[in-house]
């Protein structure tokens, strides 16, 4: 569904729209205007004399689809298709939402299937689909979600009820992350640790519950690619980003980062939904050689890696924001409980890696817009600084403990926008549901 | 629901009903009446951004080929209203009908 026609669905207005298309070359610089003088008439027309088909306001209901086949192999490959032809699915296979199965999936909450999640209009930005929990479920059974995966997705999705989503619709490939803190990433089998990103059979809750979190996305929010969405390269759309923190290896007297940032309480449920708006994932490394004199020194030539990771020249060669661009930085536990024995705590590591992150004039003064921007503004290139600092705030750059615990490598999750923490709400029947995990996956690991 | 059918003769029939993943619609307002022509109409125009995407050279095009057919149709330019990602504001609504605008073209990319 092309992008035009679901920002209009997501303003409440019916799913057509009057168009005339111009391609895209039409609107870059020095652009050939031929074509837009071309179709003129055109235009005119869809702005005098086109009728909508839609005459009267009210809401559309989605009915269920039913697929046949020659037996039950056949009619599961045709549900494939289907979600395919349909633009549901995303290209793996998708369990099919049978209302049965829905209803197993429904277990993991004690809202009505027809309540909004959230409580309010359930809209999802922006083609502004009505989000109840029984499509919430819907989506979560496609992405072969369990009950116990539901109170995440669900939170995670209160976060993103009529925000605008603006980020996920542009070329920038914005894509969404869930950090979960508290005993129910255990619980549900969220890694913490090796293979944090996923795919993990073991701990399969990450992938599962990001792919459904694309899913509402994609077909309730009608972020499509390529239509509801011009992301150029869609980077970790394909499964989102869904881990935890590695509370239990926090190091001594650290706090984890609901605590830090949100006041949560340690051993409570949280969630923390944020965007990553285009810088993909970028991982460094953090061991050296193993001939350093000492850790302290290991680690100071890390902070050199991370630092080059984490620089980015802005595309004027001016930073935006002297604060810092926000980011996540993702340390295991083995690196954070190494460089704790030698002292450092949270705010030493960020304030000595943010001094690390600063640009010389020289560097960017020929690479970048900012000999035209001195130059509109009339100002004296030798009087601007010759060192910028990336980083005046360490507080941009958000710590958090997790990957796998090994001292090779850690991560940067750049230009980071947080949507606030919400608790996780757990049904009444947890214990029930988590019981019945047991008896199917066996017993959830207890290590990360 | 899956439901498995013997058909007459031949192999059964089995189906499979799946709920739709995309949620209920709600159509809140209906598109404006169309004008029927542009005579003597104003049209105001807004910018999201002055240059990027062109429309410092689009909306004088558009508004030439306008007025080309419709001697008489008015414009009030972008830069008598706010820019940027605010234009869909209630606000700049309300400043373009106080301008006695009959229509509103926005662009680009807006």
């Amino acid at each position: 569904m092309p992008a035009a026609l679901t920002s209009l669905m997501g303003q409440g207005l019916p799913p057509e729209v009057p168009w005339v298309v111009f391609e895209y070359p039409l609107f870059l610089v020095n652009s050939d205007l031929t074509p837009l003088s071309q179709k003129m008439d055109q235009v005119i027309d869809r702005l005098l004399s086109w009728e909508p088909r839609t005459k009267t306001t009210g809401t559309i209901i989605q009915d269920p689809a039913t697929v046949s086949g020659r037996d039950y192999e056949e009619t599961y490959r045709n549900v494939q298709s289907l979600f395919l032809r349909n633009k549901w699915g995303d290209g793996t296979s998708i369990t099919p939402p049978t209302t049965n199965h829905v209803n197993w999936v429904l277990s993991g909450t004690d809202h009505e299937s027809t309540e909004t999640v959230g409580g309010g209009s359930g809209a999802i930005m922006p083609k502004g689909g009505i989000l109840t929990y029984e499509v919430l479920a819907t989506c979560l059974a496609m992405a072969g979600g369990r009950p116990e995966h539901l109170p995440v997705l669900a939170a995670a999705c209160e976060s993103i009820i009529s925000t605008d989503n603006l980020m996920f619709t542009s070329s920038m490939s914005a894509y969404p992350g869930i950090l979960v803190n508290g005993p129910v990433a255990k619980q549900i089998r969220l890694s913490s640790g090796f293979g944090l990103f996923g795919p993990d059979p073991v701990r399969p809750a990450g992938t599962v519950i990001g792919l459904a979190l694309w899913f509402v996305l994609q077909n309730v929010g009608g972020l499509t690619s390529g239509m509801g969405t011009i992301a150029q390269y869609g980077e970790m759309r394909h499964g989102c980003l869904c881990f935890a923190e590695n509370e239990d290896a926090l190091p001594s007297g650290w706090t984890s980062y609901a605590e830090d940032h949100y006041g949560r309480s340690r051993g409570s449920n949280s969630l923390t939904f944020f965007q990553i708006r285009g810088g993909g994932v970028r991982g460094f490394t953090h061991w050296g050689a193993g001939s350093e004199p000492s850790f302290e020194i290991e680690m100071l030539e890390s902070f050199h890696r991370a630092a080059s990771v984490i620089k980015t020249t802005p595309t004027s060669g001016v930073p935006s924001d002297l604060a810092g661009i926000q980011g996540m930085l993702l340390y295991p536990a083995l690196v954070c409980n190494n460089m704790a024995g030698i002292g450092w705590d949270k705010e030493k590591i960020k304030k000595h890696l943010s001094e690390e992150l600063f640009y010389l004039l020289d560097e960017v003064k020929h690479r970048s817009g900012i000999l035209r921007a001195v130059e509109e503004k009339g100002l004296d290139i030798d009087n601007l600084p010759q060192r910028f600092s990336l980083y005046t705030d360490p507080e941009r750059i958000r710590l958090v403990v997790a990957g796998g615990d090994h001292p090779s490598r850690a991560m940067w999750l750049p230009n980071l926008i947080e949507g606030g923490n919400l608790e996780i709400e757990l049904p009444r029947n947890w214990a029930d549901l988590l019981s019945e995990a047991e008896n199917d996956l066996g017993a959830a690991p207890l290590d990360y | 629901m899956v439901k498995t059918t013997p058909t007459k003769g031949a192999e059964s029939l089995t189906e499979i009903t799946v709920l739709n993943p995309i949620g209920a619609h709600p159509i809140h307002h209906l598109f404006a009446k169309r004008l029927g022509n542009l005579d003597g109409k104003v049209i105001a125009q807004l910018a999201a951004d002055p240059v990027k995407w062109q429309p410092h050279r689009t909306f004088p095009l558009i508004e030439d080929e306008i007025k080309k057919r419709y001697p008489t149709a008015t414009f009030i330019p972008y830069a008598d209203f706010p820019q940027g990602t605010d234009i869909g504001n209630e606000e700049v609504a309300v400043a373009v009908k106080a301008r006695g605008a009959d229509a509103c073209i926005i662009g680009n990319a807006a």
